[in-house]
């Protein structure tokens, strides 16, 4: 038993290194760091708790906060059931599938910047935009969607759901070829329609990669940074900023690396506590 | 006052003596502690951060052309050049600067010489080594310099001129005679959108702060106090500055949703508006997508009156400055002084169109033809630009998202001032 102990330490021991270095100590030093004023040219000055206040007197930092909110709120649950209904349709054995999961998936693995690029003429506020064409289909008016405080948000969160499906697909695609056939053929014998087999075998047997999912769809979401770095710099009026954005305005505009990282310490238990509260609501396994 | 010809056009060497009296020459003792001129054979690689010469032509228009002429006659130097687009620059430099390892010149805009030399991001430099006999106006080395020492040398001005479509004008009935207040520019303004049905101006689709920065020196203020630790932008110019902006908008005279991404063309290269607020630096842009607009009878050029009776013409630019941890301080002051001849520095306007910053270049036909530059070299002495403050890299990225919110009626001018003079004064707070 002291034998396997030993060899579990071994074989964990390349992990644990690379934690501890790449993610432990710049970890602990960001958290020392946010107490700090540091400037990156002169030393870094104790500052006490000046960084911590400061936030709480931050409205854009709110502001971001609550945008991160909105696009957690809208877009992992809008994203998550969009996957989850491409996973079931593309697991039937149907035509040509491997041609629509590699469709599906393209947007994780092409880089932000292009499809920003994408977006930024499908959102033109001139008529000749895709969105703008697609409204006057319908005989509606052309919008501004970026430059539009009420509109810029929303058209992120789009994007964002459009990006995030591909991944959750693949995740439910894997979790749902590990659902056992005895379950459905019990639940054939005894009547149960599709409807009922998805509610009742389907959705429950993907509990564990539905807490993943959720849980790793929240952290992403709260990650945002390069979509709209490239898409609207935050505007207009910070309508679209975020948190990550925040951090990268604080630390490499401005100069104040204290503050990025007392921002960025605020973040990390954000994405703590909101781990925790989807591990109570989904109900995650002690495997997950 | 500045003449075109005496700049670019017929003084040429012989005429020097013209301008000398508005120009700042070398002289005087170097300011203590700085870089001094370099001696001896000079070797080792130049690390260079440039947000002036993108793509494959920049790279072939600097390295290829400003810096070879430099290592013809110093073969021991070699050159490592970072091209960082200007919304990259500030990323660029602090994560160097982070990494301990700033390039030994720095290429930077108007207005950041205050916060990198408060920094001690750069040297301080001797005019007299640096600047030769180069003739740089007085006006632009206050813009290189702290506390009365200059930090960075200037080298290209983008000057903001109004360009307008003459042709249309002369269309419509619209008259072109250039406005001399305030009242006559928005009336001006109104007879376009009347009569054009067009919104008149492409202006409020570009960058807010710079606009509001030019348009404080309009109705007579300024942001800041002279050593930059007070701010003076929420006194009356400037309140009333940013509510011309907003007025702008509501009467549909410019359209903050004109923004166009990055290179691409703008509201007045696509007959959107009748005019723009053109940049000197806009003129490659023009000449590759919409070349019928530099044609003589298309455009014309006018400068925003004040409410004091002058003009003002917003400069933005670059800088160079030497870095305060440079391993190769000889060789770069010696590529600065390389930068600021007139060869470099035509061959560095005519790929940028922007407008050189000495004002004693011997004649270049080509150089004349970037006709918003001609305009703007005429009209120097009404540069104004924004910043002014060593806190001046915290409060301008903070600046843009309060002029939107007022641009766009999401927040009263009142609440926008109170906001932008709470960030400021946090800000210089912080430095003092």
């Amino acid at each position: 038993m002291r034998a396997e102990k030993m060899w579990g330490w071994f074989l964990t021991l390349p992990s644990l290194i690379h934690t501890v270095i790449w993610i432990g100590i710049p970890v602990v030093v960001a958290i020392g760091m946010s107490f700090t004023d540091y400037d990156i040219v002169q030393a870094p000055t104790f500052a006490g708790l000046a960084n911590y206040a400061e936030i709480l007197r931050d409205e854009v930092f709110w502001k971001a906060l609550g945008n991160n909110a909105l696009m957690a709120a809208f877009g992992v649950p809008i994203s998550m059931f969009i996957a989850l209904i491409a996973a079931v349709a593309l697991n039937q054995g149907l035509k040509g599938q491997g041609f629509f999961r590699t469709m599906i998936f393209m947007p994780h693995v092409t880089a932000t910047v292009a499809i920003a690029m994408i977006w930024l003429w499908i959102y033109s506020g001139d008529p000749s935009g895709l969105a703008n064409r697609a409204l006057g289909f319908f005989g509606l008016a052309p919008q501004n969607w970026l430059t539009n405080g009420d509109l810029a948000l929303p058209a992120v969160i789009v994007v964002t759901i459009w990006q995030g499906i591909g991944l959750k697909m693949l995740i439910y695609l894997a979790a749902l070829q590990g659902v056992s056939k005895e379950l459905y053929e019990a639940a054939d014998v005894d009547g149960a329609s599709t409807i009922q087999k998805f509610f009742n075998v389907t959705i429950p047997m993907l509990r564990p990669a539905t807490f993943f999912v959720l849980v790793t769809s929240i952290i992403a979401n709260f990650q945002t940074f390069d979509l709209v770095y490239n898409l609207t710099n935050g505007g207009p009026a910070n309508a679209t900023t975020v948190i990550t954005y925040q951090i990268y305005v604080a630390a490499f505009q401005q100069f104040r690396m204290g503050y990025a990282t007392a921002q960025s310490v605020i973040l990390l238990l954000v994405l703590v506590v909101l781990t925790i509260i989807s591990r109570r609501v989904v109900g995650g396994t002690d495997g997950d | 006052m500045l003449n075109r010809r005496q700049l670019l056009g017929a003084m040429g060497a012989a005429g020097i003596g013209i301008a000398a009296t508005a120009c700042s020459t070398g002289g005087g003792q170097p300011a203590p502690g700085a870089t001094a001129a370099p001696t001896g054979e000079l070797k080792g690689t130049v690390h260079i951060v440039t947000p002036e010469f993108a793509g494959t032509d920049g790279k072939e228009a600097f390295e290829g052309k400003i810096l070879k002429a430099f290592t013809d006659k110093h073969p021991g130097v070699t050159f490592q050049v970072d091209y960082t687009p200007w919304d990259k620059l500030n990323e660029k430099l602090s994560t160097l600067v982070a990494g301990g390892q700033p390039s030994d010149l720095l290429m930077t805009g108007m207005g950041w010489t205050e916060p990198f030399a408060h920094k001690k991001v750069l040297t301080k430099l001797d005019k007299n080594a640096v600047l030769g006999d180069a003739k740089v106006l007085d006006a632009l080395v206050k813009q290189g310099s702290f506390n009365g020492d200059m930090y960075a040398m200037p080298f290209l001005l983008e000057s903001r001129p109004f360009a307008y479509r003459k042709d249309l004008f002369e269309k419509f009935q619209i008259s072109t005679t250039e406005p001399k207040s305030m009242e006559e520019f928005n009336s001006l303004l109104e007879e376009v959108k009347s009569k054009s049905g067009l919104v008149p101006l492409d202006m409020l689709g570009q960058n807010l702060r710079q606009i509001w920065g030019q348009m404080i020196f309009a109705f007579g203020g300024t942001q800041f106090s002279p050593d930059g630790m007070s701010i003076t932008f929420d006194q009356e110019p400037g309140v009333k500055a940013l509510q011309w902006m907003v007025d702008l908008q509501n009467k549909g005279l410019s359209d903050f949703n004109f923004k166009v991404p990055t290179g691409q063309p703008s509201a007045y290269q696509q007959d959107k508006t009748l005019m723009a607020w053109g940049s000197s630096g806009a003129w490659p842009q023009w000449l590759k997508q919409t070349p019928q607009l530099t044609e003589e009878g298309k455009l014309g050029i006018m400068l925003m009156p004040t409410v004091n009776g002058s003009k003002v013409l917003y400069q933005g630019g670059t800088l160079v400055g030497l870095s305060t941890r440079s391993q190769n301080s000889a060789a770069a002051t010696a590529v600065m002084q390389h930068l600021i001849t007139p060869d470099a520095l035509t061959q560095a306007s005519l790929f940028s169109g922007k407008v050189p910053a000495r004002s004693d270049l011997p004649p270049n036909p080509e150089l004349a033809k970037n006709k918003l530059l001609d305009f703007s070299v005429d009209n120097l002495q009404y540069s104004v630009t924004d910043g002014g403050t060593p806190a001046w890299m915290e409060i301008r990225g903070k600046m843009d998202p309060e002029l939107e919110a007022a641009v766009t009626g999401k927040k009263s001018v009142a609440d926008t001032i109170a906001s932008l003079k709470k960030i400021a004064e946090d800000a210089i707070g912080r430095i003092k």
